[in-house]
C-alpha cells in the first residue's frame, strides 16, 4: 500500500514538473523581453549616473609630493591638537578633583569656601544638591564650567559682578580665610 | 529508487523557478533612483540565479558605491569588449583602485555617445596621460608590490594578480624595466596564465 502511495506522489511529482517545464518552454517570448528589459533598464540607468572622475584625482602613489605633505602635516597637526585636549581635560579633572575634595573639607578656612559654593552653586541649580553638580562638571572634564563653578562665590566673581554672584561673594566667598579681595574674581587665584 | 526520483522531481521544479530576470530589473531601478547599495543586492542574487550579466551590474553599483578595488574583482568575471558603458565603468574603477595602466588601456578603447560621455571619456584620458607621463619611481612601483602582497595573503587572488600587473606594466615604462621580472614571477603564482587572460 505505501508503496503503491510512494509510486503514486511520485508519478505526480514528475507530472507536476513536466508541467511546469512545459509552460516554461511557452513562455520564452514572455522571459526574453523582460531579461532584454532589465539590461536596457540599466543601461540608461549607468548612462544617467555616468560621472566624470574628481578633477586630479589620479595621483601616482609612494611619491613623496606637495598634496602627500599636506596631507601628512594635517594629519600631525590634529593628532599634536588632540593631545593637547587630552592633556588640557586631564588637567582639568584633576584640579576638579582636589576642588571637591576642598569642598568637603569641614575645618574653619573652607567653611567661608562652602558658603560661596552655596551662593555659586545656586546660580546653576538652586537646591542644595547644586555643589555636587559643581563637581559632577570637573568630573566630567568640562574645563571652563569645571573650574568656575567650583570657585569661591564663584558664579559670581566669574560672571563679572552680577548681582546674584556678588551677594553670594560677601556672604559666603569673600571670608578671610580665602583672601580673595572683594569684587576681584574669587577663583582668580584658583586658576591654573 | 522512489525518494530519489522524488528528489530529482522536485529539483527540475525548483530549477524552473524563475527570478535571475525580476532581480536584474529590480536591481536596474533600483540604480536608476541611486539606490546602489539596493541594486548590488538584486545584482547578485540575480548572479546566484544564474544571469551571467549581472556580475558586471554588480561591479557597476561597486564603483558608484565608491569600493572600485571590490568592483575591479568583479569585474574580473567578464572580459572586457562587449559594452562600452560598462567598460566606462570598469575603466572608473581601474581608475580609482589606482590601476592607472589598466585604466588607460580601457579608456583608450572607449567609444561612447553623447556630448557628456564623450567629454566625460576625454577627461579620464587627459587626467591618466598626465599622471602616466613622467617615468615611474620605484617608489611607485614598489607600493603596487606591497598592495599586491597584501591582497594576496588575505586571499585576494584576482586584486592581487591586478595590482602585480600594474608594477609590471609600469616597470615597464623604465628604461632599467624595474621590477617587471619580479611581477612576472609573482603572477606565474598566483594564476598561471592570468597575465595575458585578465589584462584588459
Amino acid at each position: 500500500m505505501k508503496t503503491r502511495m510512494l509510486r503514486a506522489g511520485a508519478l505526480a511529482a514528475f507530472m507536476w514538473a513536466g508541467v511546469g517545464r512545459a509552460d516554461d518552454a511557452q513562455q520564452p517570448p514572455a522571459t526574453a523581453p523582460q531579461h532584454d528589459a532589465a539590461h536596457a533598464a540599466m543601461h540608461d540607468a549607468m548612462q544617467q549616473h555616468m560621472a566624470t572622475p574628481p578633477a586630479d584625482m589620479a595621483q601616482m602613489p609612494g611619491m613623496r609630493n606637495r598634496a602627500a605633505g599636506d596631507a601628512a602635516g594635517a594629519q600631525e597637526h590634529a593628532r599634536e591638537m588632540q593631545q593637547l585636549r587630552d592633556q588640557a581635560r586631564e588637567r582639568a579633572m584633576k584640579h576638579g578633583a582636589q576642588d571637591a575634595a576642598m569642598a568637603r573639607g569641614d575645618d574653619a578656612a573652607h567653611a567661608a569656601m562652602h558658603g560661596g559654593m552655596h551662593q555659586g552653586a545656586g546660580m546653576m541649580g538652586g537646591d542644595s544638591s547644586s555643589q555636587q553638580q559643581g563637581a559632577g562638571m570637573m568630573r566630567n572634564g568640562d574645563m571652563h564650567g569645571g573650574s568656575g563653578g567650583m570657585m569661591p562665590a564663584g558664579g559670581g566673581g566669574m560672571m563679572g559682578g552680577s548681582q546674584t554672584g556678588a551677594s553670594g561673594g560677601t556672604t559666603g566667598g569673600t571670608g578671610p580665610s580665602t583672601g580673595t579681595p572683594p569684587g576681584a574674581p574669587a577663583g582668580a587665584p584658583m586658576m591654573k | 529508487m522512489i525518494a530519489t526520483g522524488l528528489s530529482l522531481a522536485l529539483a527540475v521544479a525548483i530549477s524552473a523557478a524563475p527570478g535571475a530576470d525580476e532581480h536584474l530589473l529590480a536591481g536596474a531601478r533600483a540604480f536608476r533612483d541611486g539606490h546602489f547599495d539596493a541594486a548590488l543586492v538584486e545584482f547578485r542574487v540575480a548572479e546566484r540565479l544564474g544571469a551571467s550579466d549581472a556580475g558586471a551590474y554588480a561591479a557597476a553599483s561597486l564603483v558608484q558605491l565608491g569600493r572600485p578595488e571590490e568592483a575591479v574583482e568583479a569585474f574580473a568575471s567578464s572580459p572586457p569588449g562587449d559594452d562600452d558603458l560598462l567598460d566606462w565603468y570598469r575603466a572608473l574603477a581601474c581608475y580609482e583602485a589606482r590601476l592607472y595602466t589598466s585604466a588607460s588601456r580601457l579608456a583608450a578603447k572607449l567609444q561612447l555617445s553623447g556630448p557628456k560621455a564623450a567629454a566625460a571619456v576625454e577627461k579620464l584620458r587627459a587626467d591618466l596621460a598626465r599622471v602616466l607621463a613622467p617615468e615611474p619611481q620605484q617608489a611607485s612601483i614598489d607600493w603596487y608590490f606591497a598592495r599586491c602582497d597584501d591582497l594576496r595573503q588575505r586571499g585576494r587572488g584576482a586584486l592581487a594578480a591586478a595590482y602585480c600587473r600594474e608594477a609590471a606594466d609600469l616597470g615597464e615604462r623604465r628604461t632599467d624595466r624595474y621590477g617587471v621580472a619580479r611581477a612576472s614571477a609573482v603572477l606565474t603564482r598566483l594564476d598561471p596564465g592570468a597575465r595575458h587572460e585578465v589584462k584588459p
